[in-house]
């Protein structure tokens, strides 16, 4: 049987509605209106601007994770760990070395990307839970690394700062807030149609094929462990990117978001959105990412000061609120908010027809 | 000398403590196939619950008060053991994959809540004065609560060995972990099991927040959490589903962690017990101590 792609057929309206989209992204710097308190301050400003580029980029991250995870089955703990040999190889190659912003942007690619393939390489000879345990042992195992200071360079608990010597002058300062912007806006867009584009080509369909029925993929002929140690590598030099600009967004390295509670996240975002779909990764991403940044916002205002004390524990601390929103899907919307609207509004036969 | 003494016995003591939390996962793995990653929360739970007792009088706690702690502590991790099985695991029967998920999310929400009402900084938990005072053992001088978490995990694991080998329950939870359908397919409600072992689990991780909250004297929202990955590791070396093997790796793990954390330089000997895991499920991933369950 030969395997062949099918694209899904997109309305006029739908590609339309997403250029509209992308254009008022892509305009956002551009427009000083208020936002009533959705975002920090106005539109343009480079407080919203930076809360907009650090959602953008950890969506992207979602997306990332979704490959490996959501198209290939592979349920990882350990994803942080590529974001963060990333970001890590990135800074320290622009504070200790002269090699400059180009070269050090693509050896900290590279880094992740082999930290990824050589992980998968060993983790893949495990399946299932022992995945997800190997996973979260060398997440761990670097999360410790970086934390504890043991290399002695890593900055420990308060991470490393990002001199600005060899940065590219579009990069640096509030001013420039706008370039970082549109640094994440091309990340995500890259990454989300990279993703897009990479899951419908015939890698992509043996992924999904191997997450449905492993053994059925393998009596196929396919070399599963070669398919997924692929899904693995590619994800984390996904993850490694998104880590690259993640710094140059914060001005340096977040060791919080190196350890396994920030690899629970991810898992979160992409369940939430549904797993195993890149637009379910992208919503989800946003929506949690969002949220996770200005629930804290909502929470001073005054009505909340009003409600019982334990309600108001709750919405206080914005995981709380994703957690709960997160076991709730779990319980009643297993496939996620994406493929819950899209199953409500499409007619069955054009699912059917629309799979591969 | 003395150092390397209590080094051993605070390297054993630890591994109690990894033992406590591990003992349950290894139950609730075994017969329910769900690695359940809200037993961190629960211990904590426990240990606060374990806290309010202690520091309820303005007076230094008697031991009386100690054993009312830990009896509270245990309670709160069966309460909410019993209400995740029930609410949270039992509708998703069938469904692995979204079982863990949920524990996961359950964690997340139960530990950000006890930030909230207690905050993220370590509370300080008075402790009865004979549980403080040093031993002198073999010339070490080891602080008596590094002995009370090892008799509680003998203890423990004499209780669960009593439960699973000479109980009505404790025969069907073995013959569920050999073979589940086999036993469903006799016509046993192992539904009830699966609430037993689960609410069993978070007895055991509830009762080890106060004993873990005794060890370190403090409490914090994140303190299941910091046992919890080294019970996954135990729980792994020691062959998912087995007591015996997970009482042998938490001693092992621990006393690796510690010695080499004391005599290499810190932190390599958590280093250590993570690169472990990876080893051990790459090398046997059926555990070291017997065939018990397939991982791969």
């Amino acid at each position: 049987m030969k395997l062949t792609t099918r694209r899904q057929s997109i309305k006029p309206i739908v590609t339309i509605v997403l250029i509209v989209l992308i254009v008022l992204a892509a305009m956002v710097p551009l427009l000083p209106i208020g936002t009533a308190g959705i975002l920090p301050g106005p539109l343009s400003n480079p407080g919203s601007l930076q809360v907009l580029a650090t959602i953008f980029v950890v969506t992207a991250l979602a997306v990332s994770f979704d490959i490996p995870y959501g198209f290939a089955g592979m349920m990882s703990l350990g994803h942080a760990a590529y974001f963060a040999v990333g970001s890590y190889t990135f800074v320290l190659l622009m504070n200790e070395t002269e090699v400059g912003f180009g070269v050090a942007f693509i050896w900290a690619f590279l880094a992740s990307l082999v930290s990824g393939f050589v992980l998968n390489a060993i983790a893949g000879r495990t399946s299932h839970i022992g995945y997800a345990m190997v996973t979260l042992a060398f997440g761990q195992a670097i999360h410790i690394v970086i934390i504890r200071n043991i290399i002695g360079s890593t900055g420990g608990e308060a991470g490393l700062l990002l001199s600005s010597d060899h940065l590219p002058d579009m990069f640096v300062g509030v001013f420039n807030m706008k370039n970082v912007y549109w640094l994440s806006l091309v990340l995500l867009l890259g990454v989300v149609f990279f993703a897009l584009w990479i899951t419908q080509t015939r890698l992509g369909l043996v992924w999904q094929s191997t997450r449905e029925n492993e053994l059925r993929a393998k009596a196929l002929g396919y070399n599963t462990y070669r398919y997924q140690v692929a899904a693995g590598t590619v994800g984390a030099a996904l993850a490694g990117l998104c880590g690259i600009v993640y710094v140059i967004i914060l001005g340096g390295t977040d060791p919080n978001s190196t350890g396994l509670f920030f690899s629970i996240n991810l898992l979160v975002m992409v369940v939430l959105g549904g797993k195993g779909l890149v637009t379910g990764a992208l919503v989800g991403g946003l929506l949690y990412n969002y949220l996770n940044q200005r629930l804290s916002a909502f929470s001073n205002l005054s009505f909340v000061d009003e409600l019982p004390l334990p309600l108001k524990i709750v919405l206080e601390q914005p995981t709380a609120v994703l957690g709960i929103i997160f076991i709730l899907i779990v319980l009643f919307l297993p496939g996620g908010i994406v493929r819950t609207i899209r199953d409500r509004t499409t007619p069955r036969l054009d699912r059917v027809l629309a799979r591969h | 000398m003395s150092t390397f003494i209590l080094l051993v016995i605070s390297g054993i003591g630890t591994g109690a403590m990894y033992f406590i939390l591990a003992s349950g996962l290894s139950l609730i793995f075994g017969l329910m196939k769900i690695l359940s990653f809200a037993h961190g929360a629960f211990l904590a739970i426990g240990g606060y619950a374990g806290y309010l007792i202690l520091n309820s009088s303005t007076t230094t706690p008697t031991l009386a008060q100690f054993g009312l702690a830990l009896l509270a502590g245990a309670a709160a991790g069966g309460v909410i053991a019993y209400l995740t099985e029930r609410f949270l695991i039992r509708p998703l029967r069938g469904r692995e994959t979204d079982q863990l998920l949920v524990t996961l999310g359950l964690g997340l929400v139960l530990v950000v809540i006890l930030a909230g009402v207690w905050g993220y900084d370590p509370l300080i938990t008075p402790l009865p004065a004979e549980i403080k005072t040093a031993v002198p053992i073999l010339g070490a001088q080891v602080p008596a609560i590094r002995l009370v978490a090892i008799a509680a995990a003998l203890l423990l694991l004499l209780v669960i060995q009593y439960f699973l080998k000479l109980t009505r329950h404790g025969l069907i939870v073995r013959a569920g972990v050999e073979n589940r359908e086999m036993v469903e397919g006799l016509g046993i409600r192992v539904q009830t099991s699966f609430t037993l072992i689960f609410v069993l689990g978070g007895v055991a991780a509830g009762f080890g927040g106060v004993i873990a909250a005794g060890y370190t004297s403090v409490v914090s929202p994140l303190m299941g959490d910091a046992v919890l990955l080294y019970a996954f590791i135990v729980l792994v070396v020691g062959g998912l589903g087995s007591i015996t093997g997970a009482a042998l790796a938490s001693v092992v793990i621990a006393l690796l962690q510690t010695l080499s954390n004391f005599y290499i330089f810190s932190g390599i000997g958590d280093l250590l017990a993570v690169a472990t895991l990876a080893v051990v499920l790459l090398a046997f991933p059926k555990g070291i101590t017997r065939k018990q369950e397939r991982l791969v």
